[in-house]
């Protein structure tokens, strides 16, 4: 008999569905809705942070579970469609797509260079755009955008279409004042500006203006614009103003067009000072990165490709100019490198606001104003989804279980250990081999977030992130074999109970849980409880209290 | 984004995953539980997976090596506190499959789920598991070299590359 018979032999079949797979994914994007804000979960946080502000949201009406993936929505009604403009807000761009919903079923759509028509229908909160073909005008070289297909209503408020990202024009901001306008302004693109004083320049003309209840008018509104640029020209000598902060809409009948101030989205960012990560990681665990050095040299480097070559800084935005690449396979990537190859083809990177958008995505820069300054917030366990983890606790780095260093430290946001030369590696060796053999990382923090680099390297991301499975795993952690040998729970009254056991060395170990909240458990023969406890050491060695773990506890 | 539907792809996958995360983990209510966790795990992250089948296996494999930490710890615990878990109902010829496996370190007894249960080739091991195709081919040899010495495999494997030449008692 083959060793392949023997096997299938030996292997049950699953006994469940893919209803129940479902039942669990609603389950799953139910509590982390609570997690995030619901009453009823308290969240703490035992460190030396002190304790962590209970979150709180406002919790829509309802929730339903959206496509897959991590993005919840809310179900779409009519009412939340009508009575604005919606208008493209990512990718930024000069011409924004915008839709308008009519009391009479009809959608139209714009872009830079025309719009097109056609019918929407509300039906069990899902919203359905079906486009009419012939009820189109195109103003220029170039189609509207497209209309068709089921958008998604997020839970703050936005209308997701093909990857394009719309709101409601009146949250966008408020009608602007002409003192508002006064200044220069800057299509996102860099392409074209608008100044306002006495006159209005746009590009190279000039014009006299009123403006007045958010409202511009011009005379003879007429240059040599062309393309794109005639109807950006158009709209602004005609439109409606709206601004939030640094940045501004025009909209008329036919088109939208949005303006940034020149001295905000220009020139104020040092591309040089810090590497430059997904703004929305969207679940990636190793993260592409954008890299530019002060030497003009410029690297993408994404999980499994890399591309290399120079840039420049050309109104304010970087330049590039890829020379080299190496393209890899593995089939893990998860979209990891299509974040970033679009750079191969060099160009100008577009700026939005402090975001660079490559291909439609925005890119954050880690910079300096993230570096951990405090080895305190680190301390505690941090976890990515596909199981790998990182913990730091008073003495102790421990990587994805496996990998277990005595000591760390942190000088000026690098992480310095010593190389765990003796870990177990386990079946997932991608964290354990990246960092275990390294002695030292630079680490960036962004509220749950941890990142760490190495150096020709992408980066990994962390989270921690309060879930009740965090109170388990705090608990086997106390009582796997890195901390605690032989423990015995010991009554000590009062309803608490002390874990004891030995570690390693033969010191003894005392675990000390307060008032219990839960309580222990051994319903599905794990042992888990949820409150508020540290590990002492006893022993000789007279070491401080380690603390970790965040604990989400539901109460009711 | 992969081409299936969530609910097709759990369809495909659910019975092959239980058995190679039984096999893995030596407990076959485990591995449903485990295997429901990864299948749900995927699910979230659907539109993201561009290999939704080595993500899942990669991810369930990590899983179940984290369970078994636990396991350990928790089996000292309860010889204190717990009474021990009952015996699986199981035939002996099974039992002595899984112990042989089981005994295996955890990638030579992931490698040989792999390659022997879930039939992929060196690169897709190596791919679900994250490490060099030198490395599932050490782990293949170090791991039927073991199940040789435990009467599991009768026959020495001539081609590490090659499934079916490896014949078992």
């Amino acid at each position: 008999m083959s060793l392949e018979t023997l096997l299938r032999d030996a292997a049950p079949e699953a006994t469940f569905h893919p209803e129940d797979v479902h039942r669990r994914v609603r389950r799953t994007q139910t509590r982390r809705r609570r997690v995030l804000g619901g009453g009823a979960v308290v969240i703490l946080l035992i460190s030396g942070l002190g304790a962590w502000a209970l979150l709180q949201r406002d919790e829509p009406s309802e929730v339903v579970a959206g496509p897959p993936g991590d993005t919840e929505t809310l179900p779409i009604t009519e009412e939340a469609l009508l009575g604005s403009r919606w208008v493209q807000v990512a990718p930024a761009t000069t011409a924004p797509a915008w839709v308008d919903f009519d009391e009479a079923g009809q959608a139209t759509v714009g872009g830079a260079c025309g719009s097109s028509s056609g019918a929407w229908v509300v039906s069990e909160g899902r919203l359905r755009l079906v486009a009419t073909p012939e009820e189109s005008s195109i103003y220029c070289d170039g189609e509207p955008p497209p209309l068709s297909g089921s958008p998604t209503l997020d839970v703050d408020g936005r209308l997701v279409l093909d990857g394009v990202t719309l709101r409601r024009l009146d949250t966008l901001g408020q009608p602007a004042t002409r003192e508002d306008l006064l200044g220069a302004w800057l299509t996102p693109d860099g392409e074209l500006e608008v100044s306002f004083d006495d006159q209005i320049r746009v590009g190279p003309c000039s014009f006299a203006f009123i403006f007045e209840r958010g409202r511009m008018r011009s005379y003879n509104p007429a240059c040599d614009f062309v393309g794109p640029s005639a109807t950006i020209s158009q709209t602004v000598l005609r439109g409606r103003a709206t601004i939030d902060g640094e940045d501004l809409w025009f909209t008329t009948p036919y088109g939208t067009v949005h303006l940034v101030r020149a001295d905000a989205g220009t020139a104020t960012v040092d591309f040089a000072a810090g590497p430059w990560v997904p703004e929305d990681p969207g679940g990636l665990v190793d993260l592409p990165r954008l890299v530019f050095t002060a030497d003009g040299s410029f690297r993408a480097l994404g999980p499994c490709s890399t591309w290399s070559g120079r840039w420049e800084l050309v109104g304010g935005r970087p330049q590039v100019d890829v020379t080299s690449s190496t393209i890899g396979y593995c089939v893990d990537e998860e979209g990891g490198d299509r974040l970033v190859a679009p750079v191969a083809a060099g160009g100008v990177i577009d700026l939005e606001g402090e975001m660079l958008v490559v291909g439609g995505n925005r890119f954050r820069q880690l910079g300096p104003d993230l570096a951990v300054t405090e080895p305190d917030f680190l301390l505690g366990l941090w976890t990515t989804d596909d199981g790998r983890s990182v913990e730091f606790a008073e003495d102790t780095l421990s990587i994805d279980d496996n990998c277990a260093t005595v000591g760390w430290e942190l000088r000026a946001s690098e992480l310095r250990y010593r190389p765990v030369m003796t870990c177990l590696i386990g079946i997932n060796p991608r964290s354990s081999e990246r960092l275990g053999l390294e002695s030292s990382v630079l680490v960036r923090l962004d509220g749950d977030r941890l990142y760490l680099l190495r150096e020709g390297d992408q980066i990994a991301v962390f989270h921690q992130e309060p879930s009740v499975e965090g109170a388990e795993r705090v608990l086997y952690r106390a009582i796997s074999y890195e901390l605690l040998l032989d423990p015995r729970w010991e009554d000590a009254g009062d309803g608490d109970l002390d874990l004891v056991g030995f570690v390693w060395n033969g010191e003894v170990v005392e675990v000390e849980a307060a008032p219990l909240t839960v309580g222990l458990t051994e319903a599905d023969g794990h042992l888990a409880f949820c409150g508020d406890y540290s590990v002492r050491v006893t022993g000789p060695r007279s070491a401080a209290d380690a603390l970790f773990g965040v604990l989400a506890c539901e109460v009711d | 984004m992969p081409e299936l539907e969530p609910e097709d792809f759990v369809r495909d996958i659910r019975h092959p995953l239980v058995g190679s995360l039984a096999l893995y983990c030596g407990d076959a209510a485990v591995a449903e539980e485990l295997a429901q966790e990864a299948l749900a795990k995927a699910w979230l992250r659907w539109d993201k997976l561009d290999d939704p089948k080595a993500w899942t296996y990669r991810t369930a494999f990590n899983l179940a090596t984290t369970w078994g930490r636990r396991r350990s710890a928790e089996r000292r615990a309860n010889r204190r506190s717990l009474a021990p878990p009952a015996a699986e109902p199981d035939r002996a010829d099974v039992h002595a499959v899984r112990e042989a496996v089981a005994a295996l370190p955890d990638r030579q007894r992931a490698v040989i789920v792999c390659r022997y249960f879930l039939g992929f080739d060196v690169r897709g091991t190596a791919s679900v598991l994250g490490c060099a195709e030198g490395t599932v081919k050490a782990a293949t040899h170090q791991a039927l070299a073991s199940l040789r010495r435990s009467g599991l495999v009768d026959e020495p494997e001539t081609d590490p590359d090659s499934v079916e030449e490896v014949d078992a008692r």
